[in-house]
């Protein structure tokens, strides 16, 4: 059960995000909580917490973190000829 | 056994007849848990399934066979329906059947005069070696028979229970002090699966004096989660219990994390930089030398 499965990670991520935001913020201590999302790379939900701070570009380095590896295609000349023509 | 029905004078004659009449045995169980219904009684099965599973503790056929039937049985009822067929309980009884489950599993038992002793003589037997004792003599629950048999089951069944609002503790003081509230089921649970003696910053580790594994416990911080995320249970301020929670939820996954984090630097490393234009290639640069410290 405990193993690093995907789907397990997604589904806990989940249920972190649900809680945080169900939870009053003064209930838990955010900054720990931050770390420990950090540290596992639960992205929505560090996303969450910086949103809440209004810390845009930490926002915005977790959704660059967020994307899965292998999504992003690098442009080279040859894609960029393709795109113009 | 008394019955507090107007039926019970009708009902309590021919469910007797019934009784003496079938077998002992596995076989027979799905009828007497109807010959039990009819006389609106839903706890008396559940507690002859688990004297059952006492009793053939030897023969795992039958012992799986049992563990199913109790816990299908529970979650049958505390959704409101009757086991085995699945029919819905007419809903005028449901709470009272829900009610009827919920206290046999948690009511608390006491220590019977055997485990007395047996807790006395491991006090002395541990005040010799110096190792801590746990509280042997706090109350016992038939809840925890269930867990032992299969937590992440038997969590499953009675979130049945904590899907209906009417064991919160506003409604349940308008209904009755007999109704075991959320709260309660939460303390119960609580104090029979949570290892305090585990740290609250870290996810429970193994610890064999525990009866639960460390699975069982992250299985229950889940569920917890999730009642806690959809306002079911509120826990006190101040309770180290959301601080396992969150260690809980984010401990297993830190494996994962690594692992794919790694993934990622590799495939950056090893990506062709061959004609990329140069803005790209300058933030792939610098992508590679961020990242670099980390591997």
């Amino acid at each position: 059960m405990l193993h690093d499965r995907t789907d397990e990670k997604a589904e806990r991520e989940r249920l972190l995000l649900d809680l945080v935001r169900a939870l009053p913020s003064n209930d838990y201590d955010e900054q720990r909580v931050l770390l420990l999302a950090e540290g596992s790379g639960f992205y929505k939900v560090v996303e969450f917490f910086f949103l809440q701070r209004k810390n845009y570009d930490k926002v915005l380095a977790a959704a660059v973190s967020n994307v899965p590896p292998g999504s992003v295609k690098y442009l080279t000349h040859a894609g960029m000829s393709v795109l113009l023509s | 056994m008394i019955y507090i029905y107007n039926r019970c004078a009708i009902a309590i004659v021919p469910t007797c007849y019934l009784a003496r009449a079938l077998p002992s045995g596995s076989r027979t169980t799905y009828g007497t848990i109807a010959a039990h219904r009819g006389l609106l009684d839903y706890s008396t099965p559940l507690l002859e399934l688990m004297g059952m599973l006492e009793s053939n503790a030897a023969d795992q056929s039958v012992v799986a066979k049992l563990k199913h039937d109790i816990l299908a049985y529970t979650s049958f009822t505390l959704a409101g329906r009757n086991f085995p067929e699945g029919t819905p309980i007419p809903k005028g009884r449901v709470l009272e059947t829900k009610t009827q489950i919920l206290q046999c599993l948690f009511e608390a038992l006491e220590p019977s005069s055997a485990e007395r002793t047996a807790a006395a003589t491991n006090t002395m037997a541990s005040a010799d070696d110096g190792t801590p004792v746990r509280e042997s003599l706090a109350p016992s629950f038939r809840i925890t028979k269930l867990l032992r048999l299969d937590t992440a089951e038997t969590l499953d069944a009675i979130g049945n229970a904590f899907n209906d609002t009417r064991f919160s503790i506003h409604h349940a003081s308008s209904l009755s002090h007999h109704v075991v509230t959320h709260a309660r089921m939460v303390d119960v649970l609580t104090a029979v699966l949570v290892d305090t003696a585990q740290p609250t910053f870290a996810a429970p580790g193994l610890n064999a004096a525990w009866p639960f594994t460390p699975n069982d416990q992250v299985a229950y911080f889940c569920f917890l989660a999730k009642f806690i995320a959809l306002g079911t249970i509120s826990l006190p301020t101040g309770s180290n219990l959301l601080q396992r929670i969150f260690s809980c939820l984010t401990w297993v996954t830190n494996v994962s994390a690594r692992t794919s984090q790694t993934r990622t630097h590799r495939l950056a490393v090893s990506l062709p930089p061959t004609r990329v234009p140069t803005n790209a290639a300058r933030s792939h640069r610098r992508k590679g030398r961020t990242r670099a410290p980390a591997a």
